[in-house]
């Protein structure tokens, strides 16, 4: 039991430290309103695609992102950005943006996306489940 | 099937968990023949790596035989015996195709967490915490690989499964200690750290010309090893001035490369340890730098340091001031597996390089909890656990 309770107050401080992370990337997200987001793709430009025929987790998200790709410098590959065309003020779009750049980006280098293991853990206990909640949001924040 | 889970801290338990699928064309799944406990799970064990759910499966040191293939695999079929890289790796985005397989782009399933820990996500890992990919581990009687074409390496004939399971990950990292390290012919080169990867890495020196090669730790029968497998000298910090000594030992300009295979739980017996305990326990620090601090400090001016055991976040009195007058090159790194695991099969093949020795202990999954205590205690002449699942 005191080795679960130290479990729980060790996965609690790293969580915290994670969650003061989170935040501040929320407000990074509020400041970044309006800057592009952006992958390199480590594919010519003519692979990577001109607007309008974008990956699948991109082109999904429709009129509501403007993308902009560029050949990247050296044997770098080619630069994709995006940003929502009206952000909202509290940067979920951008959350989305951000799953849809880098499973683009995956699609394109290597044809999927790759999945988690199935089958999660059947007993995750208190900690394990605030952290099976952050892993939900994992792919959609970062510095990207 | 049965699989070893970790349930807390220190805490491992075998439970019976839901066999893996294929889940992306890339996949194969292997069913595991062996599969040890490395260094790097004991920072998992004492908590070090907070993105830990109870119940999830450990272990990313493994081989075994493919039994089931996704449709885009081309370089399995079943009934391969294969090793894998504990390092999944796409093989498609620049840092696969610039050798650096442990920093793949697109094989972390959760790249946030660590994205905003230090600033940009590492390649995902087996068995190794959902911030390092979300990945099952081996020690279980099958496993799903991932990108099994860039990540699984088929085993020559005369090679067993015992000397082949530590080219998945403590063969390639120590190679990549000295590699990277840039040991050269003539070169002194001083290893903290006698487990598996610092004899490795020691081996790795050797084989790369270092003229002279001292494995640095306090374990006697560690040391032994090392010295009875590859003719290494060693040293016990217990005991000596490791600086002093090497000093001496290098005509007074300090060993060319050191290599730091410990990681953040290092022991010392100086009042440093007192220090880094304490701020640790006050969340102050996340690591022990212990055998950073000593190898920027004993390193000769213009030399270079490789980081090879793992640390997670932030330490106290880092000598930045060696660092910088002294000229020296600090570099680390998750090992590459993939940049050398053919060559090092060869090597096993050919005899270079003897691994077998390093499984003091095999032992079924049951045994589990025993085998991780063995291993974190170096008790009983322990320098690594085995894990043998098919016999569970
Ligand atoms: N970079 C990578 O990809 C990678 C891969 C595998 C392992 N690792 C890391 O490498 C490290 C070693 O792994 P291992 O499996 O050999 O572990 P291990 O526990 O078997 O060996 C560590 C050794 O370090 C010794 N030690 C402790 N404090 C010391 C000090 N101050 N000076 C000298 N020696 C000291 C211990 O006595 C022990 O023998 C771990 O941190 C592990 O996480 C990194
Ligand atoms: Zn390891
Ligand atoms: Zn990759």
């Amino acid at each position: 039991m005191r080795v679960m309770m130290t479990a729980a107050v060790l996965a609690g401080v790293g969580l915290g430290i994670k969650a003061a992370a989170d935040r501040r990337a929320k407000q990074r997200d509020r400041r970044a309103n309006g800057r592009w987001l952006a992958v390199t793709v480590c594919k010519p430009v003519d692979e990577v695609g001109a607007e309008g025929r974008l990956p699948e987790p991109l082109a999904r998200l429709g009129d509501h992102v403007e993308t902009r790709v560029t050949s990247a410098p050296a044997d770098r590959g080619t630069e994709l950005y995006a940003r929502p065309r009206a952000p909202s003020p509290s940067g979920e779009d951008l959350r989305s943006l951000r799953v849809a750049l880098r499973e683009a980006k995956s699609i394109i280098e290597t044809g999927e996306v790759v999945q988690a293991d199935a089958h999660p853990s059947a007993h995750p206990g208190p900690a394990g489940k605030l952290l099976a909640m952050a892993n939900r949001k994992a792919k959609g924040v970062g510095r990207l | 099937m049965k699989a070893l889970c970790w349930e807390g801290i220190n805490e491992v338990a075998v439970e019976h968990v839901p066999d893996p699928t294929i889940q992306n064309a890339h996949d194969v799944i292997v069913k595991v023949s062996l599969s040890t406990a490395c260094g790097s799970d004991l920072h998992l064990l004492t908590g070090h790596i907070p993105f830990m759910e109870a119940g999830d499966v450990i272990g990313h040191e493994f081989c075994g035989e493919v039994v089931d293939v996704g449709r885009a695999v081309t370089k399995h079929k079943p009934g391969d015996r294969v090793v894998v890289a504990s390092f999944i790796g796409c093989g498609s985005c620049w840092y696969c195709k610039h050798d650096q397989w442990s920093l793949c782009d697109n094989s972390n399933t959760n790249p946030g967490h660590t994205d905003l820990l230090w600033g940009a996500s590492p390649g995902g890992i087996f068995g190794y915490s959902h911030a390092m990919g979300g990945f099952k581990g081996s020690h279980a009687e099958y496993i799903r690989v991932p990108f099994a074409d860039t990540t699984a390496f088929r085993i020559p004939e005369p090679v067993s499964d015992m000397s082949a399971l530590f080219a998945s990950d403590s063969v390639p990292t120590g190679w990549m200690g000295a590699d990277l390290g840039g040991v050269q012919p003539g070169d002194v080169v001083a290893v903290w750290g006698a487990g598996a990867v610092g004899q490795m890495a020691a081996r790795a020196a050797q084989l790369l010309g270092a003229e002279r090669v001292v494995v640095i730790d306090r374990f006697d029968y560690r040391m032994k090893a090392a010295r009875d497998a590859f003719g290494v000298e060693t040293l016990d910090y217990s005991q000596t001035d490791v600086g002093a000594e090497l000093r001496e030992m290098s005509a007074g300009r300090g060993p060319d490369v050191c290599i730091e295979a410990v990681g953040c739980e290092a022991h010392s017996s100086g009042p440093q340890y007192v220090y880094d305990q304490v701020k640790s326990k006050l969340k102050l620090e996340t690591d022990r730098p212990i055998a950073v601090r000593e190898a920027i400090q004993a390193c000769r001016k213009g030399g270079s340091v490789f980081v090879l055991g793992v640390f997670t976040g932030w330490v106290d009195k880092f000598p930045l001031g060696a660092l910088m007058n002294k000229g020296l090159t600090v570099r680390g790194a998750q090992q590459h597996g993939q940049r050398y695991i053919p060559m090092l099969l060869d090597r096993i093949a050919l005899g270079d390089v003897h691994t077998d020795y390093l499984a003091t202990h095999v032992l079924p999954l049951d045994e589990g909890q025993r085998g991780y205590d063995l291993f974190k205690k170096k008790d009983d002449g322990c320098l690594r656990t085995v894990f043998r699942p098919a016999s569970s």
